[in-house]
């Protein structure tokens, strides 16, 4: 059995997931009426590959980081 | 329609404010019994959770906590205006100014654990299905013991601590810790201490943040 590596995000990737993941799930709620619905939380983290690709942090080829890993709080196999 | 970013106490620094805020608004503060709320006005403003925007309110955010204590208020937060913001200063008062008490000369650390080997993966010598299946439950146990580790360790040093779901598939640990100003150098050499136990993982520690996970009182 082959063990399978996994290329983990970089420190800059992990950030930006940490940003996201706070001030979209945690915070100061002040009032009730302000909600942001779970389809637009799952499209900042679709667009966020998008950044992150933008960024240039991630390597080519075979160094290119597994952006499922970046989708924080969703899907998690 | 005013956006607000987050919960201060005044006055304000004036080069916390010298930043725009989103669509390049201008800051604005408005203060009521001690507290102070900074907004931006907008004509019209539909605060999609893009990630520039959610990077322009964590930086508008950051340039508060640069100057004082802050609260950092969730993404998206708007109102119908300055009327309304001051009713919900007063009757969060009390909460509010409890929660700028707690993270008050804190700081908040984010650490992240990741598996560097995908957990489907076997490791030598698990030539059988049973092998396998053991090998793994060894593992998953391993990682659960190291990460209960890791975690005592870091909260024995902070204030307040949290473990945050795990969602990134090679997370073992995603926690935040509400540390003392003096005590973060202490965390930081803590956390490089437990780097690497279990072997095959990272820890990366990250921030520090605006007290996001620790702006609202636990239950």
């Amino acid at each position: 059995m082959t063990e399978r590596a996994v290329v983990l995000p970089t420190e800059r990737e992990v950030s930006l997931v940490e940003v996201l993941d706070r001030a979209l799930g945690a915070g100061v709620v002040l009032t009730g009426d302000v909600t942001i619905s779970l389809a637009d939380v799952d499209l900042v983290y679709l667009s966020l590959r998008v950044l992150v690709g933008s960024v240039g942090t991630i390597g080519s080829g075979s160094d290119v980081v597994d952006t499922d890993a970046l989708s924080l709080g969703r899907g998690e196999p | 329609m005013i956006y607000v970013y987050a919960i201060s106490e005044p006055p304000v620094p004036a080069p916390a404010l010298r930043r725009r805020g989103l669509g390049g608004a201008t800051l604005r503060t408005l203060a009521r019994d001690g507290l102070v709320a900074v907004y931006s006005r907008h004509r019209s403003l539909h605060p999609h959770p893009q990630p520039d925007l959610v990077l322009h309110h964590e930086r508008v955010v950051e340039a508060i906590m640069a100057t004082g204590v802050v609260l950092p208020l969730r993404f998206g937060t708007q109102l119908a205006g300055e009327d309304r913001l001051g009713d919900l200063l007063a009757a969060r008062h009390d909460e509010l100014t409890r929660s700028l008490e707690r993270v008050r000369g804190r700081t908040e650390l984010g650490v992240r654990v990741m598996t560097m080997r995908s957990f489907p993966g076997g490791e030598a010598g698990e030539s059988t299905g049973r092998d396998y299946l053991l090998g793994r439950v060894r593992r998953h146990r391993r990682h659960e013991e190291a990460v209960r580790d890791v975690h005592a360790a870091l909260g024995a040093l902070s204030a307040a601590s949290c473990i945050r779901p795990p969602g990134t598939a090679p997370a073992i640990l995603v926690a935040a810790y509400l540390v003392d100003d003096g005590r973060v150098a202490e965390f930081r050499r803590q956390a490089d201490q437990l780097a690497g136990r279990p072997p095959g993982t990272r820890l990366m520690v990250t921030g520090p943040w605006p007290p996001y996970s620790f702006a609202t009182e636990q239950r």
